[in-house]
């Protein structure tokens, strides 16, 4: 086989994989509704859940693990997010605030990870119990 | 090893490392960790059709020891050697079976295999299912950050000469 055949078939994978993820993407986008219990995971032990409903006023909290902080705000219209971190990147802060499960927050230099769930005991736990 | 060839790996890890400096100074564009240019990878590109895989490990292990030092955390030395090794592995079958052409593709599938590497290496970190949902996000920015890697493989390629060894 030509070298030129071998590349377009790369390509055609590459284009096939690309075309896959868009597509997952609305799926995912679609699928997802407004979550209500807002999960704290740290090295993958939850370390507090926060009920998102109901909440009357905005309010503050701070994690602190291994000396760094990430400080987490919860607002009136259900939604969770990190406002001020000590990590570098702060990728956590960038995310913004989130509201359902379609993209968990994340601060890799803290081992944190924020993930909104329908219910107190939704899905994942296929994945869990391989994590254990 | 010729002291000629350690001076130029030397070389070439340096113009890597600095290339890795001043894109960890640009501020994520995109709130997904893993997200970047990988402008880095220009040099391990370069590196492996130029000089072959066993001198890009050598310059690809330098600079991630190096930078992790400079820039950084221990936590993100786990992350960095995972995507490197694998985007290192992949670029390297891609760029034997294309026989060194086409370098966008290979370097369209080692930025796909870096982030994905990455996202592995988190995951036995964090010990989190819920950071796969990140993988379609890494793919389409692996996709355009490779074609734009590649190209610019393909240009320095083009422009520097071969020095003899």
């Amino acid at each position: 086989m030509s070298i030129k055949k071998k590349a377009i078939i790369l390509i055609v994978v590459a284009v096939v994989i690309g075309i896959a993820a868009v597509s997952s993407i609305f799926i995912m986008n679609t699928k997802t509704k407004k979550g209500s219990y807002a999960y704290i995971y740290h090295n993958n032990e939850v370390i507090k859940v926060v009920d998102l409903t109901n909440v009357k006023e905005d309010y503050e909290f701070k994690i602190e693990v291994d000396g760094g902080y990430n400080l987490i705000r919860v607002t009136k219209d259900g939604s969770i997010g990190v406002v001020d971190a000590s990590c570098p990147d702060h990728i956590c802060m960038n995310t913004g605030f989130i509201k359902n499960g379609l993209m968990p927050i994340t601060c890799l230099p803290n081992k944190i990870v924020i993930e909104v769930k329908t219910s107190l005991d939704d899905g994942n736990s296929a994945y869990d119990s391989v994590a254990k | 090893m010729s002291t000629r060839k350690i001076t130029l790996l030397a070389v070439y890890t340096t113009i890597a490392l600095t290339i890795f400096m001043i894109e960890s100074a640009i501020p994520p564009l995109v709130p997904i960790p893993g997200v970047k240019l990988g402008l880095a990878n220009i040099v391990t590109l370069f590196v492996i059709k130029r000089h072959g895989i066993r001198d890009a490990a050598l310059v690809l292990f330098m600079r991630v020891v190096l930078a992790s030092i400079f820039a950084g955390q221990i936590v993100s030395f786990t992350y960095s050697i995972a995507g490197g090794v694998l985007c290192l592995l992949v670029m390297g079958l891609i760029n034997f079976i294309l026989r060194g052409e086409f370098l966008f593709v290979t370097s369209v599938f080692g930025a796909i295999a870096h982030n994905i590497g990455q996202i592995l290496a988190a995951f036995f970190v964090l010990k989190m299912s819920g950071i796969f949902a990140y993988i379609p996000f890494l793919i389409i920015s692996g996709i355009i950050t490779g074609l734009f890697t590649g190209l610019a493989v393909f240009f320095a390629e083009k422009k520097i000469p071969k020095l003899i060894l």
